[in-house]
């Protein structure tokens, strides 16, 4: 992901119909930049090494 | 009388009215007269229970003509984000979409464990649809509209219950935050608040958002409001799978215990940057106060921020994906845009972030076996204008809708306990808040030394004045 530039049209175009979803093209430019934004995350996010025990920690009970 | 009463704290009414020094009835049609005289120009509620409300005073009024006890917050006006199951109104969680939806057919847990400590439900309050939103403001109702300067954001999504309780239209007013929805309103709004630890209090009856983040908790015009409504609302509830199996005490009668044995230290990096000037002197004047000179980091914040960013944006989509189909047009744009983007996000994007989740978790509890309390700012700058779509910090444009709540998020993300506390300085007209952090299930605590900065007059919370 590093490597190659997020192309969040071709993500739009690829997930609208498997989900189902019918996007206006006046949404597009808007969910193209929270995309995008979410990508940003999620590539400072990947690049934390967790464990492979990582355990996922939604509810937390003590 | 009670255009006074109805100005002083739950806790100063409750003792008027049961001492019989005032009635919960009149003090219910103070409310009322208050809420009917504010509301038009501030739009915080968009349900007004007065039926309700005159109904259970004048029942509190008989029980204490009986002799028998009342409760803790026995007359207190108080009004929940309309995200809350109220029985015979439709939970519209600030969308048109639900609005329509069939009444709810009971009070959802928290409303009626307010009630069953006395405090009076005077209506349901307005909020950013379905609490994707940190401004107040909303399409369908209109803003609610900061009391101290109506031309400026509330902040949100518990925008209603801020611009209630700050315009003294109600004592305490409940609300959910997610990321922030909670502290972000308090801290443009000057108001004290809780958000509990995550799974401290029942989410059975509300309306979610982003199930594994949600969190409910009053706001109030004092500490002592807050610790007695989390008093009345904590214990089990078989209806809400997350509440936790941890014994909670309640906090109103340790709230006068010292706090000169807390470790309290600042936090630093991520939450010493990317934001105004403004937010970072709040948590120096509230640090000062409290003797605290020294400073510990969270490490891997920034990435925490966005761990919580992308679990919200998933479990939102999810939640509304149905709806996205089918009635996309009738979301607010701003909100539906978020969530067509959140669904198409990679799974493993969001696996990564929970897993993550647990790892920081476990760091940042590493801290609190040095400190019991870190302190840092609420949001990163006072209300903005409503409208305003980007905020710059540092040097860098970014957007206010997702950005207010850049400091509360990281912190909600592992449930810790935060209250926040009101500042105010000469000259400004609108305050800013600071988070009184501390460890799982030490509510006492963060409770403690806002009642204490507040009782040294550090911290205040101010009807705001009506023009």
């Amino acid at each position: 992901m590093k490597d190659e530039p997020f192309d969040a049209e071709a993500v739009i175009d690829a997930m609208a119909p498997l989900l189902g979803l019918t996007i206006d093209e006046a949404s597009r430019p808007q969910i193209k930049t929270h995309l995008e934004i979410a990508a940003r995350m999620a590539a400072l996010l990947l690049e934390h090494r967790l464990d492979d025990d990582a355990q996922p920690g939604p509810v937390f009970a003590s | 009388m009670s255009g006074a009463l109805i100005d002083r704290s739950a806790a100063e009414i409750a003792a008027a009215v049961r001492s019989a020094a005032a009635s919960a009835s009149e003090t219910a049609h103070a409310a009322l007269a208050r809420i009917a005289e504010r509301n038009p120009s501030l739009g915080a509620f968009t349900d007004v229970t007065a039926e309700r409300a005159l109904a259970e005073a004048a029942a509190i009024d008989a029980r204490r003509a009986r002799g028998d006890a009342l409760g803790s917050l026995a007359g207190a006006p108080f009004a929940v984000k309309n995200l809350f199951d109220i029985a015979g109104l439709a939970t519209r969680a600030g969308s048109k979409i639900l609005r329509n939806a069939p009444p709810a057919a009971k009070d959802a847990t928290l409303v009626a464990r307010m009630e069953g400590a006395d405090a009076v439900l005077v209506g349901a309050l307005n909020m950013g649809e379905f609490a994707y939103d940190f401004t107040g403001e909303n399409v369908h109702d209109g803003p609610s509209r900061n009391p101290h300067d109506p031309a400026h954001m509330s902040g949100g999504s518990s925008g209603g219950s801020a611009t209630a309780a700050a315009s003294g239209m109600a004592s305490i007013t409940l609300g959910s935050d997610t990321n922030g929805s909670i502290r972000v309103p308090a801290s443009l709004c000057g108001l004290f608040c809780l958000k509990p630890t995550y799974g401290r209090l029942s989410l059975a009856g509300t309306f979610p958002f982003a199930a594994s983040l949600d969190h409910l908790g009053p706001l109030a015009r004092s500490a002592r409001d807050l610790a007695l409504a989390y008093d009345a609302m904590i214990g089990p509830d078989g209806e809400d799978a997350i509440l936790a199996n941890v014994a909670a005490e309640p906090v109103a009668p340790r709230l006068e215990k010292s706090v000169k044995s807390l470790r309290m230290a600042k936090l630093g990096g991520y939450f010493a940057q990317s934001g105004h000037p403004a937010a970072f002197e709040a948590v120096e004047r509230i640090a000062k106060a409290l003797g605290v000179d020294n400073t510990v980091e969270l490490r891997e914040a920034q990435r925490a921020r966005a761990a919580a960013y992308l679990v919200t944006m998933v479990e939102g989509a999810t939640l509304h994906l149905e709806r996205l189909r089918l009635q996309g047009n009738d979301y607010d744009p701003e909100v539906r845009d978020r969530l067509l983007a959140g669904a198409m996000l990679p799974g493993a994007w969001v696996a990564q972030a929970q897993k993550f989740r647990r790892w920081w978790r476990g760091e940042v509890l590493k801290i609190f076996e040095d400190v019991d309390v870190l302190l840092a700012p609420a949001t990163p700058c006072r209300a903005p204008p409503i409208g305003q779509k980007t905020l710059v910090f540092d040097g860098r444009e970014m957007m206010l809708r997702a950005n207010l709540g850049l400091f509360t998020q990281p912190i909600s993300f592992i449930g810790l306990p935060v209250a926040a506390v009101p500042v105010w300085t000469a000259g400004e007209r609108l305050p800013i808040g600071v988070q009184v952090i501390a460890a799982p299930w030490r509510e006492d605590i963060v409770l403690r030394v806002a009642h204490v900065l507040e009782r040294e007059g550090v911290v205040s919370a101010p009807i705001a004045r009506f023009a």
